[in-house]
């Protein structure tokens, strides 16, 4: 028998004319980069060091598909299908090094253990695999899934690539009797069936040589095809991990307005190349649309849509303004909350885009959605956006004894309490719980008081950066005038912004929001806290989980002090927006609301008590969980307040 | 057409109650001045006359520094100039108003329409436009909603009881606006504002007029003489007969 061996096209004998297509392939291939080529080169540069968290998302997210496999059934198929087609890309080279430069590498254990039994197992599970997404996508037909005549070509011409090419490895080990033929298990197995259908030799050699034209010119088609079509993210998706931000671009873009020669993006060349290679990424799995708010309460946004939309865009009218394509229903149903860009597995970032148009549409054009307008002008005006507040910065605190800061004095810990605490009469309890904690704890601790100022963080969000950017340097002086050793906020938005925004103002202050804080003051004893006996759910505010990863503190504080805690269908890094976000809580929203869907996942949980963290969250949540029927709604600093251990208490006062 | 739309800023009228205190004057303390809301209307109606008839506007306010953030957002929003009347914050008789903004349109060189809002949102009187347009001598149309232009002429629409009514005014003339829809004021291009920033503002000194002074200013005494009347329907019904019955026998219905 010698060496195990197999002779390559030994039943093709002008198997040279092959290179022919070859060359066209290459040809057409090289053509379909050239063109998506042209639409990244539009681009602006992106700002790539340091390297290392960059390689390390790009081996976790693109080698090890982590993101992908977080949906197992699709996830591990889809793994299943890049491990054994990565296999059969390797095994196709070792043909071509023995085929065509003559190296003696397709021999002996190798062969017989690689080139046959782990190829014939990769196509297996590409088979299997690729079962498991005809099934889906047209057995059970998930909503978000598409199903145009490329969904279905693409996953069968590969079926079709694979089966024939066990068909072809099987007609050759029936004609010539291959002594290793049992490596190459599947193959194999066909081929025994061959004897029992008294196939002759002259007839499988016929349509052996027939099959592996067909099999050839399918299998270059469908590379050829790969840059015109979605396929294409196998290699545009690592792209698009690579450049992505590695901390999830929850910080900004804080752009040079006054250089600035147009303000926001309405042209492809306002785009970073991250964001034009994020077109080209996107696999349409449609995750970002099943988990997109203003998607599941019917507005007229879908994030993949929008990638879709620019990715048309880029390639039909690369000089038409972005205004053409995405109109402002659109843009401005977005509630920022990230969901769609955690929920991506391929790190498209989304929100920077919407973001980015809308800072177009309002700063170049003075659009903005009734509501949101008004908001924006109160911050510019009067420095917080709730219009018609009947109530001044310092309102919420009267009667307690808490000091504003003055100037040339000290300030341990400055509690930031945001417009909502300041004006918002819901939020004005929380502020009140938070600060009483604070005094109980003995802390040295000030408010700025009338000094405080809007963040800008609706501004921002809803793309007046010009504002936003006054209100940063502005707020930014202020706190580095007073130089707290700490600051405590109880908005997530007052959080993102204090603490990670406004570093690009060259602020660099320690900020916490107040779960974390007062979760510590639990651990080391500063607080005590009498055990509760409620059934409580925890609503994570984006702002606060996604945003700035603080997802086990607040239910650390539940735990202690409210009671049992049970999960929404949706929580951490899952967890569904309450519709505030993205300026909406200054806005008219019609039904069905945001806030009701997540409300009704928290009354399902068939929790007495639904908790929060952020003002905006506790209002919207306040409204939908009364709609919905369920119980009370409060902020983890009035559930502890009210809990707080007597002693604790007597010494401070309880209200 | 030449525009000449006169504009004031006030005491902010969102500020919370007791934010601003009456004692003797007006203490305004950390309250925020803006753009008074009828101004707002009357700036929006100067863009769209002036977009309409490839014409330009000037922006004229009467008062202090404080003045100047109303001029900025006529300049934000395309006033080809802006003029400030120096002159103390506080209460302005209307009448000497009337008159210092009637010499400013004379120095800005006049124009074919004079465009105020309905009132200023402060002291509410109401008056300045109509005595403008009197000591102009020029037809005065007040509480315009929308404005079309013909020609050299104006076609001008106000809200009146069940409907609207429309008349072709010839310019010179001037007009007042209160809102309506067409009247919201746009918002200006951030753009145009980071030149508004950079434009100067012309300052002209007043002339001495005689003027209404306010002596002393005092804060309305607030009493609370609501009641609630609870119980269920029909308990609530006789409360309420009850109550009405004591009060026309107090006399409080004469």
């Amino acid at each position: 028998m010698g060496i195990p061996h197999r002779v390559v096209y030994w039943n093709v004998p002008g198997h040279a004319w092959m290179y022919l297509p070859f060359a066209i392939l290459v040809l057409v291939f090289v053509y379909g980069v050239w063109r998506r080529w042209r639409v990244w080169a539009l681009g602006r540069r992106v700002q790539l060091r340091p390297w290392r968290p960059r390689l390390r998302r790009l081996l976790s997210h693109a080698g090890l598909q982590t993101r992908v496999v977080r949906r197992p059934l699709q996830g591990y198929a889809h793994l299943a299908l890049a491990v054994a087609f990565g296999l059969l890309f390797i095994g196709t080279c070792v043909v071509a090094l023995k085929a065509d430069f003559g190296l003696p590498v397709m021999q002996g254990a190798f062969y017989l253990w690689f080139e046959s039994a782990t190829l014939d197992a990769a196509g297996l599970a590409g088979i299997v695999a690729l079962a498991v997404f005809l099934i889906r996508r047209y057995g059970l037909r998930p909503w978000a899934l598409g199903r145009e005549p490329a969904d279905f070509l693409v996953p069968f011409t590969l079926l079709i690539i694979l089966i024939t090419g066990f068909v072809l490895q099987s007609l050759r080990i029936y004609a010539t009797h291959d002594p290793w033929g049992a490596y190459s298990f599947v193959g194999y197995g066909l081929s025994r069936l061959y004897a029992d259908m008294h196939l002759g030799i002259p007839a499988a050699l016929i349509i052996h040589r027939s099959l592996w034209w067909f099999h050839l010119l399918l299998a270059f088609s469908f590379l050829g095809a790969i840059p015109y079509s979605k396929l294409f993210h196998l290699f545009m998706a690592p792209v698009a991990i690579l450049l992505s931000d590695p901390a999830g671009a929850t910080r900004l873009e804080t752009p040079d307005l006054e250089h600035a020669e147009r303000l926001g993006v309405n042209m492809l060349s306002d785009l970073t190349v991250k964001d034009l290679v994020d077109l080209d990424a996107c696999t349409e799995c449609g995750r970002c649309e099943e988990v997109c708010p203003a998607t599941a309460s019917g507005k007229p946004l879908s994030p993949k849509k929008v990638i879709l939309d620019l990715r048309e865009h880029a390639h039909l009218r690369p000089q038409e303004p972005l205004t053409a394509t995405i109109k402002d229903e659109t843009l401005f149903a977005c509630t920022t909350c990230r969901a769609c860009m955690e929920a991506c597995p391929v790190d498209i970032e989304h929100v920077p885009k919407i973001v980015g148009m809308r800072r177009f549409r309002v700063m170049e054009e003075g659009e903005l959605p009734a509501g949101l307008a008004e908001a924006v002008q109160g911050i510019e005006e009067r420095g917080h956006p709730f219009r018609g507040a009947q109530a001044s910065r310092t309102t919420w605190l009267e009667g307690l004894p808490l000091k504003e800061w003055q100037p040339g004095e000290s300030c341990e810990t400055l509690l930031w309490v945001g417009c909502a605490g300041a004006f918002d009469p819901r939020a004005q309890k929380v502020a009140r719980a938070l600060a009483q904690l604070l005094l109980a704890m003995g802390e040295d601790v000030k408010v700025l008081g009338r000094r405080e100022s809007c963040t800008g963080d609706p501004a921002r969000r809803a793309g007046q950066e010009y504002l936003y950017q006054m209100q940063a340097e502005a707020n930014v002086k202020t706190l580095t005038e007073v130089a707290p050793r700490r600051i405590v906020t109880m908005c997530p938005h007052c959080l993102h912004q204090l603490g990670d925004e406004y570093r690009a103002f060259g602020a660099d202050f320690e900020v916490v929001h107040h779960s974390e804080y007062l979760q510590q003051a639990l651990v080391t004893g500063r607080l005590r806290a009498a055990a509760g006996g409620r059934r409580i759910t925890y609503h994570d505010p984006c702002y606060l989980g996604r945003y700035e990863g603080v997802f086990a503190a607040p239910r650390e504080v539940l735990r202690t002090a409210g009671g049992e805690l049970v999960e929404m269908a949706h929580h951490g890094p899952d967890s569904f927006c309450c519709g505030a976000g993205g300026g909406w809580a200054f806005r008219e929203e019609g039904p069905p609301r945001v806030n009701r869907l997540r409300a009704k996942e928290a009354v399902a949980t068939g929790a007495e008590l639904v908790a929060t963290g952020c003002p905006f969250c506790l209002s919207m949540l306040t409204d939908g969980v009364k709609a919905e029927g369920g119980g009370e709604v409060q902020d983890i600093a009035e559930i502890l307040w009210a809990q707080l251990a007597p002693e604790v208490v007597s010494e401070s006062g309880r209200e | 057409m030449r525009i000449i739309c006169f504009l004031k800023a006030i005491l902010d009228p969102e500020a919370p109650p007791g934010a601003i205190r009456f004692a003797g004057k007006v203490e305004s303390g950390e309250v925020a001045t803006v753009l008074g809301p009828f101004e707002g209307n009357a700036l929006e109606l100067s863009v769209q006359i002036a977009q309409a008839s490839a014409g330009g506007f000037v922006a004229v306010a009467m008062g202090d520094a404080a003045q100047d953030i109303a001029l900025r957002k006529a300049l934000a929003l395309g006033a080809e100039r802006a003029v400030r009347v120096d002159a103390p914050a506080g209460f302005q008789d209307p009448l000497a108003v009337a008159r210092r903004l009637k010499a400013a349109a004379e120095e800005a060189g006049g124009a074919d329409v004079y465009v105020f809002g309905r009132q200023a949102g402060d002291w509410d009187m109401g008056v300045t436009a109509g005595l403008f347009a009197g000591l102009m001598d020029l037809p005065f149309a007040p509480l315009v909603q929308h404005a079309e232009v013909v020609g050299a002429n104006l076609r001008l629409r106000r809200e009146i009881a069940g409907g609207y009514e429309e008349s072709l005014r010839v310019a010179p003339l001037v007009v007042s606006v209160t809102n309506g829809p067409l009247t919201l004021m746009r918002l200006p291009k951030v753009k145009d504002v980071m030149l508004a920033n950079r434009k100067p503002i012309d300052v002209l000194q007043a002339a001495a007029e005689p003027s209404l002074e306010i002596a002393e200013i005092a804060q309305a005494q607030v009493t609370r003489q609501g009641r609630m009347i609870t119980g269920d329907a029909a308990q609530q019904a006789a409360g309420l007969a009850a109550e009405l019955r004591r009060f026309l026998v107090a006399g409080g219905g004469n």
